[in-house]
């Protein structure tokens, strides 16, 4: 361990950030095979358990909460604790919620093949998971503040400002999304029917991509930017206006998933409104963060992390800038329901997620086991190619596969006619979401280097001692 | 407390969040929750009955939310494609929705009598057999597993308390309507049933 560690607890951040590697390769693998069924159906094997419509909530949960939420909790207790100058506020309850989650994660890998669901998007578990979910959230936000509250320096720190949003927020979108009636241990109806609960699930929908894949990662890469570029943050200004802007306007957004839908047009406008003024904070962030690689050139030249960050910064420019471009009416009827929402998802999920997680792991993990430099920069290089061959050919395909059936489900002839049949459409794009497959391909593969590459790195004997700090 | 900001106090911090973040639920959620009564006065939808209940659980837990949607547009070649377009009371008894967000297979919101319960039947069991190209699993189990119909009084307690006038004689008869009947044809049941209580509507 090297020095200054041992004034902090880092023993449960490892363990959360083991589980993070772990579940983004298990998570994004499962998407490789989702893929891998939409090109070749016969993978569905005639199994209840894996066939895509179960497998699929198991995919973007095994990712949002198995990758994302373990990564979020272990970087933020280390982060409250070096902004701080303090350990954590309780240390059984840092276990306790470490435990608790993985206890959430399994449940879900076991009840989703059996099929228990409540339909709801991103929201899929059943309400005695939910109760769990609800009560190590809840640990999760004491320990956190608790650990703001005890801290030894007057400031608090950026970083903590978003992870603060991302705890508060989510649990306020998760609890009333998910209320429901229990009609027996793992069945239950939500208590909102139709066009009202539309509008509730999307609210919920969209602000668990705002406030646990926007502001959560944007908490983290606050502190590991400024620490990777051994600069300070380009404007504490602009993190001012980046944080109150995505807090004010990010919960409005959500109903631009229900732009010509059955809910009020008044309704809709609001996201649609909302969802472009949200270019604005997101693209000063984007800069901010930007700016703050980019004061060290020299390192910039040489260092593949330092990219990797880079590269989730300008696919972050890329996601903020088509969210908006598909809210607007326009866009949206093309594109609505159709591959181009999944490859924008992806764009976001794989670049800004995928490549900042990839970039802290890169960072944080030999540090966080006393290590000065990872085992092979060559491997990281291959990593670095890979992923980008991969979320390009991702985004493209879809891009392709969904502009193209968008447009054919709309085309009449003159006299108003449809054009072309739904399978016509499916047929024209099956070439695409075969390209869509293999990009998804290399991008696991370049995780599987990715955790080949740090395991060395950890277990190998190595001279001199890292900077933690 | 007056010289302190959100960036020196962790209450501060914790309640600005909140007042922030929670206007958009004052303004756009919960006046949509309010109102139920107004939504409900337009509705043309009719309740399912207690076979189709079972069919559309048997729907959610399939999954197949995740690849069909139920809400047509407004949208003219959407109209001709998928039939009457969805208004804000079609789905008052709708607990959850399933508008779905991905239309990887077509649109199911007016599906009823479109098709045979015959080629539902084999579509389910072989979706190839019917459409070459498809890329739908095939859902063979479906007519092997049985249903117990023991939770069915249950769902239809809850889904009445929630808002949907079942009688007392409809709970009653439930177990009985769906006990023995495999999942495959309660879903079929269900599928059948799709859009016919507003099939008579036809202004847009």
């Amino acid at each position: 361990m090297s020095p200054g560690m041992e004034l902090y607890d880092v023993k449960v951040v490892r363990y959360f950030i083991v589980a993070a590697v772990a579940w983004s390769i298990a998570g994004m693998f499962i998407g490789v095979v989702l893929a891998a069924q939409l090109y070749w159906p016969v993978l569905n094997f005639d199994s209840e358990y894996i066939q895509f419509g179960r497998l699929r909530p198991l995919h973007t949960s095994g990712v949002i909460y198995g990758f994302v939420v373990n990564m979020l909790m272990g970087t933020s207790l280390y982060i409250v604790q070096r902004t701080g100058q303090t350990k954590l506020f309780n240390q059984s309850l840092s276990w306790m919620v470490f435990w608790g989650w993985q206890l959430v994660l399994f449940l879900a890998l076991v009840t989703l093949p059996m099929g228990y669901t409540t339909s709801k998007e991103y929201a899929e578990l059943e309400w005695p998971i939910d109760l769990l979910i609800v009560l190590v959230w809840v640990l999760y936000a004491v320990l956190f503040f608790g650990t703001i509250a005890k801290r030894k320096v007057n400031h608090i720190f950026v970083a903590n400002w978003f992870f603060g949003a991302f705890i508060i927020v989510v649990a306020l979108i998760f609890i009333l999304n998910n209320l429901a009636m229990p009609v027996s241990l793992m069945k239950s109806y939500s208590v909102f029917a139709g066009a009202q609960d539309a509008i509730v699930q999307w609210w919920w929908g969209h602000n668990a991509v705002g406030f646990l894949l926007t502001a959560g990662i944007i908490g983290m890469n606050y502190y590991f930017i400024p620490k990777l570029s051994e600069r300070p943050i380009y404007s504490y200004r602009l993190s001012v206006i980046h944080f109150w802007g995505l807090v004010g306007f990010y919960t409005w957004a959500g109903t631009h998933h229900l732009v010509y839908s059955s809910v009020p047009v008044w309704v809709q406008n609001i996201g649609i409104v909302m969802s472009l003024i949200l270019w604005l904070p997101s693209w000063a962030g984007a800069f901010n963060s930007a700016m703050t690689l980019l004061q060290n050139k020299e390192k910039l030249k040489t260092d593949y992390i330092m990219w990797f960050f880079m590269s989730a910064i300008l696919y972050y420019c890329l996601a903020t800038f088509e969210g908006p471009l598909l809210a607007i009416r326009w866009f949206n009827m093309v594109a609505h329901n159709t591959e181009w929402i999944i490859g924008h998802v992806h764009s976001a999920a794989l670049g800004w997620v995928g490549m900042s997680g990839i970039a802290t792991f890169y960072y944080f993990i030999p540090r966080l086991w006393g290590k000065t430099q990872l085992w092979s920069n060559r491997m990281l290089k291959w990593h670095f190619w890979l992923a980008h061959v991969g979320v390009a050919l991702y985004a493209i395909a879809l891009w392709v596969a969904g502009i193209g059936e968008g447009y054919m489900w709309l085309a009449q002839q003159e006299n108003g006619s449809l054009v072309y049949s739904f399978v016509e459409a499916m047929d024209f794009k099956a070439p695409w979401l075969f390209v869509r497959f293999f990009g998804g391909a290399c991008f696991v593969t370049g995780l599987l280097l990715m955790a080949f590459n740090l395991y060395k790195t950890v277990s190998l004997e190595q001279e001199g001692v890292a900077d933690a700090n | 407390m007056l010289t302190k900001d959100f960036t020196h106090s962790v209450v501060i911090l914790i309640i600005s969040t909140i007042v922030v973040a929670s206007f958009s639920v004052l303004v756009l959620v919960v006046p949509n929750l309010v109102r139920t009564d107004e939504i409900r006065a337009t509705s043309l939808a009719k309740p399912l009955t207690a076979l189709e209940v079972a069919g559309r659980d048997v729907y959610i837990s399939e999954g197949c939310h995740v690849c069909h949607t139920q809400m047509v547009r407004g949208i003219e070649p959407e109209i001709k494609r998928d039939g009457r377009a969805n208004k804000e009371g079609d789905d008052i008894y709708e607990f959850p929705n399933l508008w779905g967000s991905k239309r990887t297979g077509p649109d199911l919101t007016n599906l009823g009598r479109k098709y045979s319960a015959q080629w539902q039947r084999l579509h389910l069991i072989d979706p190839r057999q019917v459409v070459p190209t498809s890329l739908m699993p095939a859902y063979p189990w479906l007519f092997k597993q049985v249903l117990s119909g023991d939770d069915i009084e249950n769902k239809m307690r809850v889904l009445q308390g929630l808002g949907v006038p079942y009688t007392e004689s409809e709970i009653e008869r439930s177990r009985l309507a769906v006990k023995g009947v495999t999942k495959g044809e309660a879903l079929i049941h269900y599928l059948q049933s799709l859009g016919n209580d507003t099939a008579s509507d036809q202004e847009r």
